[in-house]
């Protein structure tokens, strides 16, 4: 059987077992029975999704030319790892990949037991559903399994990848990427099940917060990724240019973030409903959207890729069908769901309604400053830029009002309990951030961006010691007290501590960059913070699929040599294509980055520019534990209201995704 | 590209000049680069770009001046800052009015259920 036809099979096997999957599920009928049946056939999808997705990688790996996909995208030249990789660096490629882990997360949805069985039933129904919108689409439109034209002449190679894309960075970004988008999917499938039953509570946000938590560490962990990607690939200088794409990204991250506060209300209080329903449709509606934005050529990206127009409008008609259907469901059942029960302002779940008023009004910007260019153009045909600076004067202020509300939070007890007694050490911690942002800005020469920086910062990690401090209770009993702390708060620490640790590196990063620019002969030599960058001289060096032009560069301080390193710019022949690979040397927490450059008109001459990005490895390690806190929480026992050694034992096996 | 051999041999400028330009440059953004400003790109329409801002910076524009000639070349496009302008409101002062109405309903809720406790 031919390679395009086997995996054409096993994309219809998938596609049927998925209507299966949908079908009995969301059907009126016997519980257990319809449950196991969706739940085999959630089985089915996933293991021939999975098949069907080897199947291409082998393909991949074998320069298989009768795929047209493959001749696309590949070239027998290209280094065997790029190679695998390159299966999800196309459209195609990536929608399988997307299609593997909807299909993996309704498997766990299926054999994890989250969830009351008819909640979980529905769920699986809404999630197969999922994926046979996807499956679909896929098979219909962008089939990675379309034959080579029989009509074409025989192909001597492929036509190869982009070369920006033959990088470790693609090899790991997109799959975690999507494991936050598609990981979305869970949570609004429990959603719409539950919209569906008219009850969203307890049981809702106990089966939804594993999902909910692990897709969120993973879009964390994706687009810090991205950012790393972006820094060393494009070499630009930069790690964030609030592009299209990326604020695609950061939307449905903004939405997840606050919709994992909210869940907590929820499961706490059991207050909050409608608005979590609306946050939970709207975070899966973003990641759709996402989705959508990369591949309609809507909006221009260095991250886009396959500008479909057509593609993208189905996709467009996708996104708008599964999250405002949720909406139109939430509209018509939301309101059984308001609970009216007393809400304290200066309470914990004061502070997450703070928070998730917040995140929403940095959403709302991100999307406005995203969408406004294409709007203005539709509406009057005028083309303008929202750019840097537009949401740096947008976002600073909010993340400001976010770290006071996160310290005020984490001092503060759920419900009435704790009048008071949070006044004092929060005086502490504001005054202490402020003082302590204003010393280091006056120290560091920074300007008012660093105050608000520096202050959010601290803010942030005084709320997380001010809270160790106040569960600690004294010394003496500090190290018993936090030592049975359950995982899941251990992992809030984790992460807001990750948060303050990502603000004080953005704020070293970017307020206080230096940055150089000189044009520079043979022997010539600039300066930049006190290291003296001279321009050696110049080589080729023949990769394996590529030439490298090498400059040499030799950094000193105060005379002495203490790096050489080695910008290059690489030609890849077969994509008649170039890319910039910068040099790095670390400098402590701090990086020295160097790009270099052809100069206009003079051979010999090279234009090097050079920064210096202060903290920047803070701000990595921050990106990292913020993940990391989510994950610690997404595998942690689930909230018993009488906690035992023995319940949570006992539980953790079935808490496990 | 004689037109931007031409720009490149124009300009020199004395470092308080260049300082100037050099904050001119960070609010421009290059046309065929993707939300990257000129100072950052090495794109040869930058650098024509950025001879542009010297040459007017030389010849004693101010720093608004000097922006309004690349824009009146460009068109507002090259601007990273949207303009504050009458299109531009909502933009402006959408997030504003977000956190206003989103706080009202914050309010509201607690209000409603101090009432209800009492």
């Amino acid at each position: 059987m031919s390679t395009s036809a086997f995996g054409t099979i096993l994309l219809c096997v998938a596609l049927l077992a998925s209507g299966v999957a949908a079908a009995s599920g969301i059907a009126r009928w016997d519980t257990r029975r319809g449950l196991a049946i969706s739940a085999a056939a959630s089985g089915a999808v996933l293991v021939s999704v999975f098949a069907a997705f080897l199947h291409l990688m082998k393909a991949y790996a074998e320069t298989d030319l009768s795929l047209f996909n493959v001749f696309m995208n590949s070239h027998s030249l290209k280094p065997f790892a790029y190679k695998l990789t390159g299966t999800w660096a196309n459209h195609e490629g990536s929608l399988l990949l997307w299609l593997m882990i909807l299909a993996g997360f309704g498997g766990a949805m299926a054999f994890t037991g989250k969830g009351q069985p008819e909640l979980r039933k529905l769920a699986l129904g809404i999630q197969g559903s999922l994926a046979f919108a996807f499956l679909l689409f896929t098979i219909l439109t962008s089939s990675p399994f379309e034959p080579y034209p029989a009509d074409w002449p025989e192909p001597p190679d492929g036509q190869g990848l982009n070369p920006l894309l033959q990088d470790p960075g693609l090899a790991i970004h997109p799959p975690m990427l999507y494991l936050g988008y598609v990981g979305l999917s869970a949570v609004y499938s429990f959603t719409i099940a539950a919209l569906f039953r008219g009850e969203l509570g307890r049981d809702w946000a106990q089966a939804v917060r594993p999902f909910l938590l692990f897709a969120w560490g993973a879009l964390t962990l994706g687009i810090g990724l991205g950012a790393w990607w972006a820094y060393y690939e494009l070499g630009w200088g930069g790690f964030w240019f609030w592009d299209p794409v990326e604020n695609a990204s950061l939307m449905p991250w903004l939405a997840a973030t606050a919709l994992l506060h909210c869940v907590m209300v929820v499961e706490r209080r059991d207050a909050l409903k409608p608005w979590c329903a609306a946050l939970a449709v709207l975070a899966f509606g973003m990641s759709l959207l996402g989705a959508f934005l990369v591949r309609s050529g809507i909006v221009t990206s260095v991250h886009a890729f396959a500008n479909d127009p057509s593609r993208g409008m189905v996709l467009l008609i996708m996104t708008i069908a599964f999250t405002g259907g949720g909406l139109l469901l939430f509209a018509l059942r939301g309101d059984a769901l308001v609970k009216r029960e007393t809400f304290e302002p200066v309470s914990r779940e004061g502070a997450l309604v703070l928070n998730n008023l917040l995140f929403s009004v940095l959403l709302f910007t991100v999307f406005l400053g995203t969408f406004w260019p294409t709007i203005l153009e539709v509406m009057s045909g005028t083309r303008i830029t929202v750019g840097p600076p537009y949401y740096n004067v947008m976002a600073a202020p909010l993340a400001l009002i976010m770290a006071a509300a996160l310290a005020f939070g984490l001092l503060i007890p759920w419900k009435r309990s704790g009048r008071g007694a949070w006044i004092p050490p929060y005086r502490v911690i504001v005054a202490a951030a402020l003082v302590g942002a204003l010393a280091l800005t006056l120290l560091f020469r920074g300007s008012v961006w660093a105050i608000v920086g520096f202050a959010a910062s601290l803010l942030v990690l005084g709320g997380i010691i001010g809270d160790l401090w106040r569960k600690a209770g004294s010394f003496s009993t500090a190290a018993q007290r936090l030592s049975s702390l359950p995982a899941r708060s251990w992992g809030a620490v984790v992460s807001h501590f990750g948060l303050s640790l990502l603000m004080l590196g953005i704020t070293g990063a970017s307020v206080f960059q230096t940055e150089i620019r000189a044009v520079l002969s043979p022997g010539e030599t600039t300066q930049i913070r006190g290291y003296e960058l001279t321009y050696a001289g110049s080589g080729v060096k023949a990769g394996k699929n590529y030439l490298s032009y090498l400059d040499g560069i030799e950094v000193r301080q105060g005379g002495e040599l203490i790096a050489q390193v080695e910008p290059s710019r690489r030609y890849y022949p077969v994509a008649d294509k170039g890319t910039t690979e910068i040099a790095i040397k670390r400098i402590g927490l701090g990086n020295l980055y160097i790009a270099t450059g052809a100069a206009d008109e003079n051979a010999d001459k090279r234009t090097v520019r050079a920064y210096i990005h202060p903290l920047i490895h803070v701000m990595w390690f921050g990106v990292i534990l913020i993940a990391l806190g989510g994950f610690i929480a997404a595998f942690s026992p689930r909230l018993a209201s009488k906690r035992s050694p023995a319940a949570s034992g006992a539980e953790a096996p079935e808490a496990a995704l | 590209m004689i037109f931007a051999a031409l720009l490149f041999f124009a300009a020199s400028l004395t470092p308080e000049q260049q300082a100037r330009a050099d904050e001119v440059y960070e609010t421009l953004r290059c046309v065929a680069c993707q939300n990257q400003s000129i100072a950052e790109s090495e794109a040869e329409i930058a650098q024509v770009m950025r001879s542009m801002v010297d040459n007017r910076i030389a010849a004693g524009d101010t720093d608004e001046q000097a922006r309004q000639f690349v824009v009146t070349h460009y068109g507002e496009y090259v601007l990273l800052t949207p303009s504050v302008s009458p299109k531009n409101y909502l933009l402006w002062i959408g997030p504003v009015t977000a956190l206003a109405f989103g706080g009202f309903w914050a309010f509201s809720l607690f209000r409603r259920d101090a009432k209800s406790s009492e």
